[in-house]
């Protein structure tokens, strides 16, 4: 009897996911027909790919600090600042790949800390904590780029020998291998499973004996890694990273936030980490389409992109009863 | 001392001023059953959380199997082989049943950092099995199951420990009829097997019946512990409450006594999911219609259904005298009508608000001043009038409502939709985890509701509640229509059995 219930809910779980698989199929399908078949070919597949790798990473990396209540702001300005430090231990000082990965991951960690605990230590809230780290992480980098320019007669680095893991087949491979790691960790792990304990109801994950602080500071850890390769990737695809200011970190990580709701939504529909690897591809695609049908970027693009965070939401809470906060 | 499996002496406990438990002393022997009877607010809870290592005492000690036991944690407590279910719904949503049963003793199941699931959802199976606790989802997010599921994986987590005492803080109230039998099979196992239960459960007939001795808490004190065989109901409730109870529980009428106008037509109510199928009846005028069931029957989802939060497939329900077809919950507020859902904590009260702000937002309108914004006047008189009319004992109107008992919730949450001017309420089991006292204060609100001209759908999982309450019993079975009865004619817990089985 009991046993009967659950499977008429599971059933609808399975009944959703088949929604937003059917409906992005359509989607798509429909797209590409209009555009002429420019959707899916293996060049566009590849660029879509390719521009999907930063936001999923980063999406990544968030879904491990936000379950655990932290909405941290200064991630983009983390990622910024510790990219460059890797590039510059990299090129500047010639530390080659052992540089780029181990400086910007440790950078990253010790960031990420920071703010998490700057958060938790002094009891406020994580978004105000977040803003205030992200002005001091861009002030830094700009000393950082200031300094460079005196004293070194140099700019903010650019890449030009380390590039390979900004290039393709690494960067697939490395899509891959962070997709396995993100969903053994996630839904296979003790930390994982604690963390979405913790992340749910602090009490009831306490009196079932899981230390909320040392959960915490681990997920923190896994989700510095996430954003690290995230920058490290980005470095090496891109080149190079400007140092910004006025909080103009925040719009660098506007489509990883999008890919992280996107992923919260479909949530009842599939595993957070494989949610963002969708997500993350849907959000790169969606501008990929509007460029080609020639919408304006910028405004015009993101407006689209908020309306279709809203459908996806509406279609993965069908049949949902309750309030989502 | 070594026949005694649990020893505890002189446990005091305090929050403040309030003084929850006050020189405690209990044994309980290999292979008992033990009963915690109090009102809400005695201390059970407060002594069974001690017991199990969740709140650590101000003082006194306790032995478990002679040796010294002061648990900081239920992990710790665990390992002395004490475990528990709480009172409160313990349990993460988004996780599996299997995980919430393991979750935090991971370990065995863990290799390489990776936890197989597999290995824990065919562990949680032998549990369910070995301690035969019928057929739950195990890989269903807690979230999507209903109560009775969740204490079902709650007490396999308990189990999965293998326990030589057990803890069940107000487990049975939470289980349908069938489901209950889950408790008593538990009960004759542990006996024959030595091992030791203690039950806190504010159903004194239940207590009396699978307990073979129970200990009286009033104020923190232990009044004491007497052989069930020698209690009767009424001596129990004396002992509890310190008076004598005047008057009993329920009506003591043997015929229906209701007015022929028709508040609500039901006609062939369906519900989308399946839950309820082809269901109609009238409700009437000054009428208590109860509504009992297996827990498959689908009584608890007619009550949401027909309030309007689960989505209807066919059929109507009508306000007659509006002719008005409910369709939303806001239709049938608009219509006079109100709903308190079994899940309290969750779906009905705003556990982090004060009692002021839970006590008037049904009647934000009416407290509503010339230009539409709210009038702190009207609120205060509002709420201070419910407050004092339904006797919750608080420390005041800005108290927030998570730290009362739960009898002055359920107090508030029934409150605060019997002061306004209502036609029909549906009452999923009112009377769930609250002591004998606010039970008898409910049921006495019920029936002047009644008099008042109410029409009440009352869904129970207790028969002895429909029996002692309503005009008209409706049986469901496998979310149909089985019968429906009438009071006077077999109109008795036998008749009502045969049919839902």
């Amino acid at each position: 009897m009991l046993l009967k219930q659950g499977i008429n809910r599971l059933s609808k779980r399975r009944i959703s996911q088949l929604k937003v698989i059917i409906t992005l199929i359509v989607i798509y399908g429909v797209l590409n027909i209009g555009l002429s078949g420019r959707i899916f070919t293996v060049d566009n597949i590849k660029t879509v790919i390719a521009h999907s790798i930063f936001p999923a990473f980063v999406a990544w990396g968030m879904s491990f600090i936000f379950i655990g209540g932290i909405i941290d702001l200064s991630i983009g300005a983390n990622i910024l600042l510790s990219a460059n430090i890797g590039a510059t231990l990299a090129e500047t000082y010639h530390l080659g790949y052992p540089g780029l990965i181990i400086g910007t991951l440790a950078c990253c960690i010790i960031i990420q800390h920071l703010s998490v605990q700057c958060s938790v230590s002094l009891h406020i809230p994580s978004w105000v904590a977040g803003l205030g780290m992200a002005l001091i992480l861009e002030a830094i980098l700009t000393l950082f780029a200031t300094y460079l320019a005196n004293n070194l007669n140099e700019r903010l680095p650019s890449m030009k020998t380390y590039t390979a893991l900004g290039e393709m087949p690494l960067m697939l491979i490395i899509w891959i291998i962070g997709l396995v790691a993100a969903y053994l960790l996630y839904t296979r792990s003790n930390i994982g499973l604690n963390l979405q304990a913790v992340g749910n109801n602090t009490d009831v994950a306490s009196a079932m004996g899981i230390n909320r602080k040392k959960t915490i500071f681990i997920a923190v850890v896994i989700g510095s890694i996430f954003i690290g390769v995230a920058a490290i990737v980005q470095i090496s695809y891109a080149t190079s990273m400007a140092a910004k200011s006025g909080l103009g970190s925040l719009s660098g990580i506007f489509k990883s936030l999008a890919t992280v709701l996107l992923a919260q939504s479909f949530e009842r529909v599939a595993p957070m980490p494989v949610g963002i690897l969708i997500s993350a591809i849907v959000v790169m695609s969606i501008f990929n389409v509007l460029t080609m049908l020639g919408v304006p970027t910028g405004t015009g693009q993101e407006m689209f992109l908020g309306a279709i965070v809203i459908v996806c939401g509406i279609f993965s809470h069908l049949g949902y009863k309750g309030v989502e906060k | 001392m070594q026949k005694d499996l649990l020893c505890i002496e002189q446990i005091c406990k305090s929050f403040g001023p309030t003084k929850a438990n006050r020189n405690v002393d209990l044994t309980v022997s290999k292979g008992e059953i033990r009963g915690l009877a109090g009102e809400n607010g005695s201390g059970k809870s407060t002594l069974a959380s001690i017991i199990c290592g969740i709140q650590r005492p101000d003082s006194g000690q306790m032995f478990v199997n002679g040796e010294k036991y002061a648990p900081a944690s239920p992990q710790e407590a665990a390992k002395y082989n004490v475990s528990m279910v709480v009172q409160e719904l313990g349990v993460i949503p988004m996780l599996t049943g299997a995980v919430n049963m393991f979750l935090g003793k991971m370990e065995p199941f863990t290799k390489a950092g990776i936890v197989n699931l597999r290995e824990v959802e065919h562990r949680a199976q032998e549990v369910l099995n070995h301690w035969e606790l019928g057929k739950v989802p195990l890989n269903c997010p807690m979230g999507e199951m209903s109560i009775e599921q969740r204490k079902i994986i709650e007490l396999g987590r308990a189990l999965a420990t293998d326990p030589d005492i057990l803890v069940l803080d107000e487990i049975t109230q939470a289980l349908s009829h069938d489901t209950k039998q889950i408790i008593y099979t538990l009960k004759n196992r542990f006996q024959k097997e030595g091992r030791s239960m203690v039950i806190i459960t504010h159903d004194l007939e239940e207590a009396l019946e699978i307990c073979e001795t129970v200990t009286v808490l009033r104020d923190g004190e232990v009044v004491d512990t007497v052989e069930s065989k020698k209690l009767t109901l009424d001596m129990l409730k004396q002992m509890m409450i310190g008076r004598e109870i005047s008057g009993g529980y329920y009506r003591e009428d043997n015929s229906p006594d209701y007015e022929q106008d028709v508040v609500l037509n039901v006609e062939n109510f369906t519900l989308k999911g399946g839950q309820v199928s082809d269901i109609s009846f009238k409700l009437h005028k000054s009428e208590i219609l109860a509504v009992c069931g297996l827990s498959d029957a689908g009584i608890h989802s007619l009550g949401s259904g027909l309030f309007g939060i689960d989505k209807r497939a066919s059929g109507s329900v009508k306000v007659v005298q509006t002719g008005y077809v409910l369709n939303r919950p806001q239709d049938a507020i608009k219509n006079g009508g109100a709903y308190l859902s079994k899940n309290r904590d969750e779906e009905g009260l705003m556990l982090y608000a004060t009692i002021q702000d839970n006590l008037f937002i049904p009647s934000a309108k009416e407290c509503s001043g010339k230009f539409g914004f709210l009038s702190p006047k009207k609120i205060n008189e509002l709420a201070t009038k419910t407050y004092e009319e339904f006797n919750v004992k608080a420390t005041g109107l800005n108290q927030v409502i998570s730290h009362l008992s739960g009898g002055n919730k359920q107090k508030i949450n029934l409150g605060r939709w019997l002061t306004k001017d209502l036609k029909f309420i549906i009452l999923d089991c009112p009377t769930r985890g609250v002591d004998a006292g606010v039970k008898a204060y409910i049921y006495q609100v019920i029936l002047e509701a009644k008099e008042e001209g109410l029409a009440i759908l009352l869904i129970t999982d207790e028969l002895t509640e429909a029996l002692g309450m309503a005009d008209r019993i409706l049986v469901m079975k496998e979310s149909r229509e089985a019968t429906i009865l009438e009071r006077g004619s077999d109109f008795n817990e036998h008749t009502i059995i045969e049919v839902m089985l």
